[in-house]
């Protein structure tokens, strides 16, 4: 499965720095589908599988998914070799006995690096990041041992799960040990920068314990107080965005 | 090619058949030598409108391709039923992938095929209504804009039938479906809505748009014949009769297929490039309610307080598809 970071990359960056196909032939096996839509040689392909067979489907491809965790480590490794392109399955930055690692996934981990620095260059504590490339399966088993040492963990989630912790904080909560705790951080939703400061900042207050389980990055507090109380204490849906954006002084909110 | 129009006074008797042609004459389905595209032993219902026309569609594409032919299909009855895992009645290169996706498959199969130098393969795809008319509607405009290289057939039988008669875009006025119960001022579904998809299509300007029934099979292999005969984005839509559906009996689909067009409800005509070439004139014009009281989705028109103000509304919705396509010829007396 092959992700990508929505709007960080997909909008927002444009250079890609695309392989040769001779480096690119090198790398993988000749292209020999399995089946093949071929009048000489017919097949129906995605005929419909019904609870007969669909669960035991289903397990295979999970079975094959974790099977290719298992050898992403040599795939990596003749990718470097042959590309020149490292892509560990995660890379951990900092010391290995860090009392408190952030973890971060995708284009927030450049950011999340700086920031980490400039914690670390306080003296007050160590700090370490984990930056995650392999997503599914998901390297439970390997991270369970590196994760030992670590006091808190804060991952800086790019989504937010309303109801629910964010996927890779959930994911990563089975890595720990009973009794860690786990900070989230949702950051960046809409696009809204995550700049070094702000993440800086909310590393700093996680070291001194004083940072919620759930906490919004750079949320504007005072605009969501404001429409809560304008709502008079009422949970209906609302016109939430423009009442956020009137109270922002958004120019264009204000034209009805 | 030399063609000769051959009229059958047989209509309505039901005896037409190819032994009244010549050899050349006679349909591709009447062939020793018909590929069987898609094959006896399916799960489609007896009397099933669906699988009779991708049969006379399927065999005929294969013909005018000798055999060099690949479908896409989307999800629908016609995939359900032909192809429950492991079982396969298709007899030819065969693809399903989604409910909305078969135009764009069909679309990226066709760019595969020439991107290999393979242009003598075609590329057919194929759903029901609902998966043509409602659901898969972007991605086959999209392919009509672009004027992919391939054929789209739509079978039409007016509703969701492999779900449970659900209502779709084609749905007729004040039929009844399980989403359009027969109850209330205006039982069953409500005028005015719904989808005229060969106009659409013809909106456009593709190539080649033509509809057909499974009541006229010379007509359907015709119409196949000459859409394979074109490059570019063709749709061809086939007005296909369910027993299940529309509650009539399973020996009476061809009979209601051609009710249909003899009505003027459902038009058979062919367009070019967005401008209509050839109707097909109604011979023998009949009253929609001949059409209408063979089904049970509309028998709450009839019986005991009959609603005759509804069933003038879609006599209304004949005569008017009948002025706007010309269907009555002047030189044939009703």
């Amino acid at each position: 499965m092959v992700c990508v970071d929505g709007f960080v990359l997909t909008h927002a960056f444009e250079p890609i720095d695309v392989l040769t196909p001779e480096q690119v032939d090198a790398f993988l096996p000749p292209f020999a589908p399995r089946q093949v839509l071929d009048p000489a040689d017919p097949l129906s392909i995605g005929a419909m599988v019904g609870p007969e067979a669909y669960t035991e489907v289903r397990y295979l491809s999970d079975l094959h998914l974790r099977d290719a965790g298992a050898r992403y480590p040599r795939l990596a490794a003749e990718l470097q070799q042959t590309t020149g392109r490292a892509l560990p399955a995660w890379e951990w930055y900092g010391p290995a006995d860090a009392e408190l690692v952030v973890v971060a996934m995708g284009s927030v981990s450049g950011t999340a690096k700086e920031a980490v620095d400039a914690v670390a260059s306080d003296g007050t504590g160590s700090i370490a990041l984990l930056t995650l490339t392999l997503y599914r399966p998901f390297p439970t088993a390997e991270l369970r041992p590196i994760l030992i040492n670590a006091n808190r963990v804060l991952v800086i989630e790019r989504a937010c799960a309303p109801g629910a912790d964010g996927p890779v904080s959930a994911d990563l909560r089975s890595c720990l040990a009973d009794g860690r705790s786990l900070v989230t951080v949702i950051a960046g939703l809409g696009g809204r920068a995550v700049t070094t400061a702000s993440l800086a900042r909310v590393l700093r207050s996680a070291e001194r314990d004083e940072l919620d389980e759930r906490t919004f990055l750079d949320l504007r507090s005072e605009l969501v107080e404001a429409e809560l109380a304008r709502r008079g204490g009422r949970h209906d849906s609302g016109p939430h965005a423009l009442n956020v954006l009137r109270a922002a002084g958004i120019p264009a909110s204000r034209i009805s | 090619m030399v063609t000769q129009s051959v009229k059958f006074y047989q209509v309505g008797s039901r005896a037409v058949g190819n032994r009244l042609l010549t050899e050349d004459q006679r349909t591709v389905q009447s062939r020793a030598d018909r590929s069987n595209a898609l094959n006896s032993g399916h799960r489609a219902c007896q009397g099933c409108g669906e699988a009779l026309a991708a049969r006379y569609v399927l065999d005929t594409a294969m013909r005018a391709t000798a055999g060099q032919l690949v479908a896409v299909n989307a999800t629908g009855c016609l995939e359900v039923f032909s192809t429950p895992y492991p079982e396969s009645s298709w007899q030819m290169a065969w693809l399903h992938s989604v409910f909305a996706n078969a135009a764009s498959v069909a679309t990226g199969v066709a760019a595969a095929l020439k991107s290999q130098g393979r242009s003598d393969i075609r590329v057919l795809a194929q759903g029901g209504d609902g998966g043509t008319v409602d659901i898969g509607l972007a991605c086959l405009s999209g392919m009509f804009e672009r004027n992919d290289d391939v054929l789209y057939v739509c079978y039409d039988n007016e509703a969701y039938m492999n779900t449970g008669v659900q209502r779709s875009g084609a749905t007729p006025p004040f039929a009844r479906t399980a989403t359009t119960e027969a109850l209330g001022a205006t039982p069953g579904n409500r005028p005015g809505q719904g989808k005229d998809l060969p106009r659409i299509a013809m909106a456009h300007d593709i190539p080649y748009v033509a509809t057909a029934t499974v009541a006229d099979l010379h007509d359907l292999e015709a119409k196949v014949e000459r859409a394979m005969d074109v490059r570019g984005a063709r749709y061809l839509h086939v007005l296909s009769p369910c027993p299940l559906g529309w509650g009539s009996a399973p020996a009476d689909t061809i009979l209601i297929a051609r009710l249909a067009q003899q009505s003027g409800l459902f038009p058979l005509f062919e367009a070019r490039h967005g401008q209509v070439t050839d109707v097909t004139p109604i011979r023998r014009r009949v009253p929609v309610r001949e059409y209408l009281s063979r089904q049970s989705r509309y028998q709450h028109l009839f019986g005991e307080s009959p609603r005759e103000d509804l069933i003038a509304q879609i006599q209304h919705i004949a005569d008017a598809t009948i002025a706007r396509y010309g269907l009555i010829s002047k030189d044939i007396q009703p």
